[in-house]
């Protein structure tokens, strides 16, 4: 009702600002200041309609709102009346505040072969007798094992376990540290996920906590960061959550890890129908032979093992495999 | 007493204590140890010069400080470092003084002894604002050339936007140093308790004002600043597989590296007597630049009479409890104290393991400890309890643990001892001294305990099964007993520290006497 | 966002003359578009209207009240264009997107409320007794105009060049359609038809700004908290304008040079058509400024900072310093080149030119050294550009400082020394103002990466 009669008043008055043309003499200044005058007023009007019709968020700046409006239509007689009006059309029907998103165009990564991870395979043998000889430098032993920071941890990890006994502080402690981060962050995220898993209300995600625990305990064991008791712990552990896994029926990997932590556990006659499921689930046969090979090594079924790897033979470019193969004679 | 505006003042003082981090806003073995020796020497009068990082790393003061404490100055060394910009202006700077900063630096880059008329001239500069100011530094084209044309030189990683705040950093405290120096009370002696920044403090005030320096140190600084390095993961590196040398630390680590090793350099060339807690360490003292004549050992002691008493209240039977005595710190390496707990968990269920120690130093370190407990399931069978009183702890444990990856003499296996309680730790510092004795009539007198290697669960289980067999415990109680009361009272330690203080003093009376080399008052 | 310097970089990449040629008459016609397009829209509607409008003072009074317009506005604009060109590009750089558009409505209240004010109060005194309708058509007129300058360098500012020429372009056209369909109504019909252009150009890049970035206020004045305003910004921007209007107020009030055209508004008929013809043959300097400026030396500059942030070795950064200089050095030679070839075409046919437009031969030499002193102007603009990039706020200061005070100094000094001399004043403080910020840009940049890392 309000919104209605300022409309009008505004109105009225911009025409009778106008209208005061026809009865004055064009270039008096009485007229300019009435014509003023008048027309101020119908933008006040104007303004203050304009933030009844305006809603939300807008309202908050009220004062500098009807300011805006009023200088609009105040400074620029009849266009910016009509631009004020279009606004407040705006603001009432087109979410002008709506945010839409745009693609925006991204630039192409330079290569940086910084990010990349150092993975260098090379021969631990003689890093590993060099680092153990006591009697050579100091200073290039401990370089010797700052190269170990550029190795996989599973290859570093039983080097550094030796170090720790070492009779020089510095190599001693420069090994607890190289060991130490890893199983920092691995623990940490062990925690993370465990929290997770705890916290799960649905059947899924805590499912899904369990995959990432039992991936977790068994990187702890595959990077060779636990020993022992500590070891058996975290197969039990990474065995107890792939049980709760999901979806384990049509997984391979799961199926092929499963088989690995029952082989840890010593639980033999387990572990081959696990790799046999991963087996048929289609994992690459590679990938799965030499554990089945292991087992039946376990078993002391020697012409087993050789049927196995004989028929790794089919499958080429098996180079870490390689040394194995010749060893049975196969190759 | 947290607030510092009530901390005493003096005109003057007998002795300046020159601590980093430690007494006394960190509770811990070097923290008690000076305490013991500010009591022990009531005649004196102490003035206390507290270096720390920040002020908001440390909570409020863990002693209250003795009587004989007559002034005590706090300084926060990484506080403000990038509270400038507001009148930044470019200077010139003088390169005649950024040489001699460049003849200092080569001296420092060279092997062998080290001449120090650079380092005078330097300080000097930088301690009374002769064309060497923090703004020179910081600002000055002359600077900028200097680091530049290090950098080049110098260093193997390509960020030099790295490299030039690492410089930054570790020489801006410098001049926080130098002004101590400058403006610190007179006294007659002065006494570091590390190397270090306060041991560089020491030597500063040593060599400009002429005064005898004291250097007790506990651990040995650098390598703990080392272990720090190593295992810090806020160094970058930036080189990539092309400009690496896989066998290199990252030049920032080996900066920082180099950087503590020339503090502690710098103390030992103006320190007389060098005092280590026991022969490892005080060769290590040798090999890192310390003159061997001026060293000596001094081992810790404790009041056994007091904790003699302690004996009395413990109950019949072994508590089967191990306890790890110590602040809740990654050198303290709880891990695997909370490690053996689980093998001991499956093997002994009987028994426990306590952590008593404060937690409030590594909040982070101790909530990942914490949450690894829980990873293993240990329940109750693993305890936090915060800082404990010895007095109350002692009667009720069996084996006082040490799990520590660095130590140097710790005062924990000696109270333990004292209060009939044996010790079971890693292979670190003076420990293997402590459990099964120095030389030949100390050996006799039987293992106080077991030695373990560090960071080994397995082995530390086995050891603590083994100790905890009655027959084994209360004789190594027995050595444990005998060793602390025949070798590490504190009677012991305050005769010799009382030599020691004397003769510095007594020094200091002479008027111009020349700053000739003790003796120390001990051979090693 | 994909800049103007990305599209130029497309272009050049082509590789052939054709593409060469393409890019420069693209960067050309978006460098200079929006007063090249005022300048030759006013002089059409005042060509198109001789014949018509009667007498022919009312196209004078038309084209000399437009001009007061333009220059007042920019003058006064002048305070708020770059501070809040400033404001608006650290909050993109804060990937603040969602406070442009309000924080533009805001600015627009401050400036429509300020235009607004001085407009009334001058539409009241100086221009009492004038019609009414007149009378409100500049006060629109001007404040619109100050409008447009605040959104237009907030548009070049985020490199939506396309969008300022298309929008302007289409603007003037309505301003020569509707001025030459009111013509009929005499002064009063030719500025109504600027003024409805004009509104449009307002409305056209409100809502550009509205459609591009969304906030969730209408309005705010998040640019004039303390400590996000730059004050010296301010100045320059005020300083700036003044320093390029002078020589022309001077000359406008200067009885000599000058006629009464309409009520307080005097104008130098000698003096301003050659100025305005001059400011037509920069434009292939502009061309040659933002191609080198936006994608040569913008690329190193980026790669530079990029280099000191993320860790690029010494050489590494250096290197790029050394590239932002070559790039900033071609970028000078060559607008001083093709500026060089413009001045001979300006020679060429300044004659002619000058007979069409019904000038005396007199004037020839005024309009040979405005060109060369435009020229200057194309070089200064870029010097002070880059030291825009290189934020350094103090050295623009007192450039504009010196422009300013050499502007006035020797245009007083070529007005007592007589007609042989006028346009020398101009063209010396550019020269004056050019020589030293080179002077000053070969310092800065020698120490580039001492200032960058040392004085913070």
């Amino acid at each position: 009702m309000l919104k209605a009669m300022l409309a009008l008043y505004a109105l009225l008055l911009e025409c009778a600002a106008w209208g005061l043309f026809v009865a004055r003499d064009s270039a008096s200044d009485v007229l300019f200041i009435m014509f003023f005058m008048t027309h101020f007023l119908a933008s006040a009007s104007l303004a203050s309609c304009m933030l009844l019709i305006v809603s939300g968020e807008v309202k908050k700046t009220s004062q500098a709102l009807w300011a805006l409006f009023f200088s609009v239509a105040a400074f620029m007689p009849l266009l910016g009346f009509v631009v004020v009006m279009c606004i407040a059309f705006a603001l009432l029907r087109v979410p002008l505040f709506v945010k839409k998103t745009h693609f925006s165009a991204l630039g192409l990564p330079l290569l940086d072969p910084r990010d990349r991870p150092g993975e260098w395979a090379f021969r631990q043998a003689g890093l590993r007798h060099f680092l153990h000889n006591d009697r050579a430098p100091l200073d290039q032993r401990l370089r010797a094992l700052v190269t170990l920071k550029g190795a996989p941890t599973q290859c570093a990890s039983p080097v550094l376990h030796d170090l720790l006994a070492d009779k020089s502080d510095d190599l001693r402690l420069l090994a607890y540290g190289m060991l130490d981060s890893p199983e920092k962050r691995l623990n940490a995220q062990i925690h993370k996920w465990r929290l997770v898993w705890q916290k799960a209300v649905d059947a899924p995600s805590r499912r899904g906590a369990a995959r990432h625990l039992s991936a977790l305990h068994w990187e702890l064991i595959y990077q060779g960061l636990v020993q022992g008791d500590l070891r058996r712990h975290a197969a039990e552990s990474a065995l107890r959550f792939l049980e709760q896994t999901p979806d384990k029926e049509r997984d391979a990997g799961l199926h092929l890890r499963h088989g690995r932590l029952l082989q840890e556990m010593g639980r033999i006659e387990e572990a081959g129908p696990a790799y046999h499921r991963a087996d048929s689930l289609g994992l690459p046969a590679p990938r799965v032979l030499p554990y089945l090979a292991e087992l039946a090594f376990a078993r002391r079924d020697f012409s087993e093992v050789l049927r196995l790897l004989k028929t790794l033979r089919a499958y080429p470019d098996q180079s870490r495999l390689q040394p194995l193969l010749r060893f049975w004679g196969i190759a | 007493m947290s607030n510092e505006e009530n901390f005493p003042k003096a005109a003057d003082a007998d002795i300046a204590l020159l601590l980093e981090s430690t007494f006394p806003y960190i509770s811990g073995g070097v923290s008690s140890w000076v305490n013991q020796i500010i009591q022990a020497f009531p005649e004196i009068r102490f003035a206390v010069v507290f270096l720390g990082s920040r002020r908001k790393d440390y909570g409020n003061l863990k002693y209250a400080l003795p009587d004989n404490v007559v002034h005590v100055e706090t300084h926060y060394l990484y506080d403000d470092l990038s509270s400038h910009g507001v009148d930044v202006v470019s200077r010139p700077g003088d390169a005649a003084v950024f040489s001699r900063v460049g003849d200092l630096h080569d001296a420092f880059r060279r092997q062998g002894a080290v001449d120090l008329s650079a380092f005078d001239e330097v300080t000097a500069r930088m301690m009374h604002g002769r064309n060497l100011t923090l703004k020179d530094f910081l600002h000055s084209e002359q600077s900028w050339a200097f680091i530049t044309d290090s950098y080049r030189r110098f260093c193997t990683d390509p960020s030099f936007v790295d490299y030039f705040w690492t410089v930054r950093i570790m020489h801006q405290p410098l001049w926080k140093l130098t002004d101590i120096a400058k403006n610190m009370i007179p006294v007659r002696a002065l006494h570091a308790v590390s190397t270090g920044y306060a041991g560089l403090l020491g030597a500063l005030l040593a060599r400009s004002r002429g005064l005898p320096l004291i250097l007790s140190e506990h651990g040995i600084y650098t390598k703990e600043r080392k272990i720090d390095l190593y295992q810090s993961e806020w160094i970058r590196d930036n080189r990539n597989p092309f400009q690496k040398d896989s066998s290199e630390l990252s030049h920032f680590q080996t900066m920082w590296i180099h950087f503590f090793e020339w503090l502690g350099r710098i103390c030992y060339d103006s320190a007389d007597p060098i005092i280590a807690l026991y022969e490892k360490n005080r060769l290590r003292q040798i090999e890192d630049g310390a003159s061997e004549e001026r060293t000596c050992n001094i081992p810790n002691g404790v009041n056994v009479g007091r904790l003699a008493a302690l004996r009395e209240r413990r109950g019949e039977k072994i508590p089967p409890v191990l306890c790890l005595i110590g602040r809740v710190v990654p050198i303290k390496d709880v891990k695997t104290f909370i490690r053996a707990m689980l093998i001991l968990a499956n093997r002994m269920p009987v028994v426990e393991g306590w952590i008593a120690g404060p937690v409030d130093e590594d909040p982070a370190y101790a909530r990942e400890c914490r949450e690894f407990a829980e990873n293993l399931g240990l329940g109750d069978r693993l305890q936090f309890l915060g800082f404990q009183q010895i007095e109350d702890l002692m009667p009720k444990i069996g084996v006082v643990v040490l799990t520590s990856i660095s130590e140097a003499l710790p005062l924990v296996i000696l109270e333990g001892f004292a209060a009939g309680v044996p010790a079971l730790t890693t292979d670190v510092g003076a420990c293997r001294q402590l459990v099964y004795g120095l030389d030949e009539e100390d050996r006799a007198l039987g293992a106080g305990g077991r030695v373990v290697g560090i960071a080994n669960p397995e082995e530390l289980a086995d050891a603590a099964i083994s100790l905890l067999k009655p027959d084994n415990w209360y004789a190594a109680q027995a050595a444990g007993i005998a060793r602390v009361e025949k070798y590490y009272s504190d009677e012991l330690m305050f005769d010799r520290y009382r030599a020691v203080y004397m003769r510095a003093l007594n020094h200091a009376c002479v008027p111009g006497a020349d700053f000739a080399p003790m003796r120390c008052p001990f051979g090693g | 966002m994909a800049g103007i310097g990305f599209e130029l970089r497309k272009l050049l990449r082509k590789d052939t003359l054709l593409g060469l040629l393409q890019a420069y008459v693209y960067a050309g016609v978006i460098s200079s578009g929006p007063w090249v397009l005022s300048i030759v829209g006013i002089l059409i509607v005042g060509a198109l209207s001789h014949a018509v409008v009667e007498p022919n003072v009312l196209v004078t009074q038309f084209q000399v009240s437009v001009t007061y317009l333009i220059a007042s506005s920019l003058i006064l604009t002048g305070v708020l264009q770059l501070a809040f060109t400033r404001f608006i590009s650290d909050r993109m750089f804060e990937h603040q997107e969602n406070l442009v558009f309000s924080n533009l409505n805001g600015a627009f209240l401050v400036t429509f409320a300020a235009a607004g004010m001085f407009g009334l109060l001058c539409a009241m005194t100086l221009f009492s007794g004038f019609g009414v309708v007149y009378r409100i058509l500049m006060l629109s007129g001007f404040v619109m105009l100050c409008g447009i300058w605040i959104a237009t360098i907030l548009l070049s500012g985020l490199k939506r060049y396309l969008a300022i020429v298309v929008l302007y372009a289409s603007a003037y056209a309505i301003v020569v359609c509707l001025a030459l369909l009111a013509r009929p109504w005499g002064l009063e019909g030719l500025l109504a038809g600027f003024v409805v252009g004009q509104f449009v150009l307002l409305v056209g890049v409100w809502l550009l700004i509205a459609r591009q970035f969304h906030s969730p206020q209408f309005i705010s004045f998040d640019f004039l908290r303390k400590g996000v305003i730059f004050p010296s910004l301010m100045v320059i921007g005020l300083l700036y304008n003044l320093g390029v209007w002078a020589d022309k107020i001077m000359f406008w009030f200067y009885p000599d040079t000058s006629t009464a055209i309409i009520g307080p508004l005097r104008a130098s008929l000698i003096y301003d058509l050659p100025v305005f013809m001059a400011y037509i043959f920069i434009i292939p300097g502009m061309a040659v400024f933002l191609v080198r400026i936006e994608t040569d030396f913008v690329e190193y500059y980026d790669r530079f900072y990029d280099a000191v942030r993320s860790g690029g070795s010494l050489t590494h950064i250096e290197n790029m310093r050394d590239e932002m200089l070559y790039a900033i050095r071609q970028g000078l030679l060559e607008i001083g080149k093709i500026q060089m070839l413009a001045v001979l075409v300006a020679m060429v046919t300044g004659p002619a030119a000058l007979k069409a437009l019904g000038i005396s031969e007199l004037y020839l030499s005024l309009f040979y050294i405005q060109t060369v002193g435009a020229s200057l102007q194309v070089g200064l603009l870029a010097l002070l550009n880059v030291f825009f990039y290189l934020d350094q706020r103090r050295i623009v200061l007192n450039l504009c400082a010196l422009f300013v005070l050499g502007n006035v100094l020797f245009t007083a000094m070529t007005l007592k020394m007589g007609a042989v001399w006028y346009g020398y004043g101009y063209c010396a403080a550019t020269f004056l103002t050019l020589f030293v910020g080179l002077y000053l840009l070969d310092h800065k940049l020698g120490r580039l990466e001492y200032e960058t890392f040392m004085l913070q």
